[in-house]
């Protein structure tokens, strides 16, 4: 589904990404971990396609497309969701306009009708089960006034109502108490399938408690330097980074 | 000012050929103040951008164009409903409609109380010669603005409102103000007078539109008074063309108890300056006003307020926001006056802007003047983009980039807009501003169908 080559990227003149290695297949979940500045947010915005970051080489493969050569907004209708690490309040638009404008601009893309009213009722309401979001924060506008908890509880809500086939979701477990996290990683794995894939960047291994991944790759001042199986997380949990860094 | 422009001077021969000729056909309560104007007028001069309150707009170039001015001609029989329909949806009003600066309406307009008075200026002053000499010029000269001195100066028509004590109007009253002239350029001069007594309700809608695009000037003045608990909704929606110049004073004494709201819609228009003027006349009243413009190639929109607290426990608001586009030029100066015996004022001011262009321009210029010592005042403005970080969080759910655009914009322009109490107009409004942020032509669909037209009365 997904395959990065030798990946590069700068942002103003400052090389974070120093040639990145990964392939996601349908069905998997990864793990991205690794300490404070390694990169981790970088390659998620770069993949989303967030143009202050400069690719200046490499090569990205989604779908059997140059990545690299969709906007923003093509990417996320061909199915890339990026959770934000930071979601965005927007005063004044309603999540209900937010969310309509999303579901239609995909079904746009796909060369769909947009859709009906009681339709989009439904489908917001069975989706906001899923993250047991409050029906308030629906009526109101985009994260304006919602907890930490409750922005990324949106994000999850949000991925639920796209259907997103690559979900990278930005350290979503940032900030949250135990019961969000709980929350938040059973909506994750409730909307998992053979035909979708997660990429999960974090820095603490309790999420990987609740997101079982299939593999753990350790991103270091812009590069993978280890890779391999939920295993690894543990160890990391246990070990911390230096061992990985003083055997470089 | 000690030396008179030629522009000036243009004005004033203007008013020494036609004075015979307002005098005939007007009355002597409107005529008496003539004389006294355009001494003033002399005194003042047109503003420049010398006078502080016009430092972003200078009037006197506005005035210096070769405008062809009306007065006292004869209108040829126009026909309400053949040269205007007003398509606002749902739109229920009474509807009063101004024609190259003379009232036209020749029905009654209020059906449902004989005792509120719509008609026009003109006709007041004769037939109602006692209510309307009460009223008439007493706010206007305290402005000291030669603008306003040579509207009184040249004082023809208008409409005038009166609601009596106790009396509120059923529906709102909408006051078309229509420029049809096809053929030149022409200055017009309206002159409003407004009165509501106590514990009187009414809801006004101020429409300028066009229907010729001509270059063409309208300078209005509007006294407005608000007698003791009495509410008074005004609601100007600005609407021509690019080449039009929109000159308006609205100076309202309100008295205790009050409730003055004024809600401005600016969006088309080559220059739109707009004065307004609010006296608080006794304890308990309050005041909001608000503001919307969306402007773009050459459009300049200027808003200047002023708000007098004179006595304790008044409140005011205001919310002015403009989006200006292109090499459009915004401006914003308010003053909230609070003097000192005035304890216990609430006054908030906020003037907020998105420019979108490197060449697009916005001065603002927030003031409070504050002589008391127990009172909650604030102002603030902000001159910003677009959100960034909100244009990337819409487009990376897929909604693209012109969408994500008009979404943000929207809701920018829609914080003062929801403060409309009139739902049709509100919904007029919000289409109107939509399809003004999408690009199309922004004019109420029956109003440009006939610019398309070309139609010439």
């Amino acid at each position: 589904m997904l395959s990065i080559k030798n990946l590069k990227a700068n942002i103003n003149g400052k090389e974070i990404l120093k040639g990145i290695n990964l392939e996601v297949k349908a069905g998997e979940v990864h793990a991205i971990m690794g300490p404070n500045g390694s990169g981790k947010s970088t390659l998620a915005s770069v993949l989303a396609g967030r143009e202050i970051f400069e690719v200046t080489d490499g090569h990205v493969e989604y779908m059997g497309e140059d990545l690299l050569e969709l906007s923003v907004e093509e990417r996320a209708s061909k199915g890339i969701f990026l959770g934000f690490q930071y979601p965005v309040e927007i005063p004044g638009v309603s999540m209900v306009n937010f969310m309509k404008a999303a579901v239609n601009a995909q079904r746009k893309h796909r060369g769909e009708e947009p859709i009906n009213a009681s339709e989009f009722l439904k489908l917001m309401r069975e989706k906001k089960d899923i993250v047991e979001l409050d029906s308030k924060l629906t009526g109101r506008s985009v994260n304006e006034g919602f907890s930490g908890g409750e922005k990324k509880r949106n994000e999850i809500f949000q991925m639920a109502m796209l259907e997103p086939k690559l979900s990278i979701l930005d350290e979503t477990d940032s900030g949250l108490d135990i019961d969000a996290l709980r929350i938040v990683a059973n909506g994750v794995t409730k909307l998992k399938n053979k035909d979708n894939a997660t990429v999960v960047i974090t820095h603490y291994q309790r999420l990987l408690d609740y997101i079982v991944p299939d593999f753990v790759h350790v991103l270091y001042k812009g590069k993978i330097i280890k890779s391999g199986t939920k295993e690894l997380a543990l160890e990391l949990e246990e070990k911390g980074y230096d061992w990985l860094i003083k055997d470089l | 000012m000690s030396t008179t422009t030629e522009i000036e001077k243009k004005y004033i021969d203007f008013y020494i050929d036609h004075k015979a000729i307002l005098d005939q056909q007007s009355s002597d309560i409107v005529n008496k103040h003539r004389t006294q104007a355009i001494e003033n007028f002399k005194f003042l001069g047109l503003p420049t951008s010398n006078d502080e309150r016009y430092k972003y707009t200078n009037l006197s170039k506005v005035f210096d164009q070769n405008f062809d001015m009306r007065v006292g001609e004869q209108i040829v029989d126009l026909n309400v409903e053949s040269i205007f329909k007003c398509d606002v949806i749902r739109l229920d009003a009474y509807l009063a409609l101004l024609a190259k600066g003379q009232y036209v309406t020749k029905e009654r307009v209020v059906s449902h109380d004989e005792s509120i008075i719509v008609c026009s200026l003109k006709e007041a002053a004769k037939k109602y010669s006692q209510l309307f000499e009460k009223y008439y010029n007493q706010l206007a000269p305290q402005r000291e603005d030669g603008v306003i001195e040579l509207n009184t100066a040249l004082a023809f028509d208008g409409v005038f409102i009166y609601v009596p004590k106790g009396k509120v109007v059923d529906k709102p009253i909408q006051i078309v103000n229509l420029q049809v002239d096809g053929k030149e350029n022409n200055a017009i001069q309206l002159r409003h007078l407004i009165v509501l007594e106590d514990r009187a309700e009414a809801k006004l809608i101020f429409c300028d539109d066009s229907l010729t695009s001509n270059e063409h000037l309208s300078s209005a003045v509007a006294e407005v008074f608000v007698g003791e608990n009495a509410h008074l909704e005004m609601s100007k929606m600005q609407n021509e063309h690019n080449e039009s110049r929109n000159i308006s004073n609205t100076i309202v004494r309100q008295s205790a108890h009050s409730v003055v709201t004024s809600n401005t819609v600016s969006l088309l228009g080559g220059v739109i300056r707009n004065n307004l003027h609010i006296e608080m006349d006794g304890e308990y009243c309050e005041a909001n006003a608000y503001g919307i413009a969306l402007i773009d190639k050459a459009q300049k929109v200027d808003t200047f307020t002023y708000i007098h607290h004179a006595h304790p426990n008044c409140n005011s608001n205001q919310l002015y926001k403009n989006i200006i586009d292109d090499e459009a030029v915004g401006v914003f100066s308010g003053t909230v006056l609070v003097d000192k015996n005035a304890q216990k004022t609430n006054a908030f001011q906020a003037n907020n802007n998105i420019i979108l262009t490197d060449k697009a321009k916005m001065n603002t210029k927030p003031q409070l003047v504050i002589y008391a010592d127990d009172v909650k005042c604030s102002h603030g403005a902000t001159v910003g983009q677009l959100d960034e970080n909100a244009m990337f969080y819409m487009r990376a759910r897929g909604i693209e980039e012109k969408d994500a655009k008009m979404l943000l914009m929207y809701a920018f322009a829609d914080d003062v807009i929801r403060k409309m109490s009139i739902t049709s107009l509100r919904e007029n409004t919000e289409d109107l501003v939509r399809r003004r942020l999408s690009g199309e032509l922004s004019l109420c669909r029956n109003c440009s169908s006939r610019i398309l037209m070309n139609s010439t009365l």
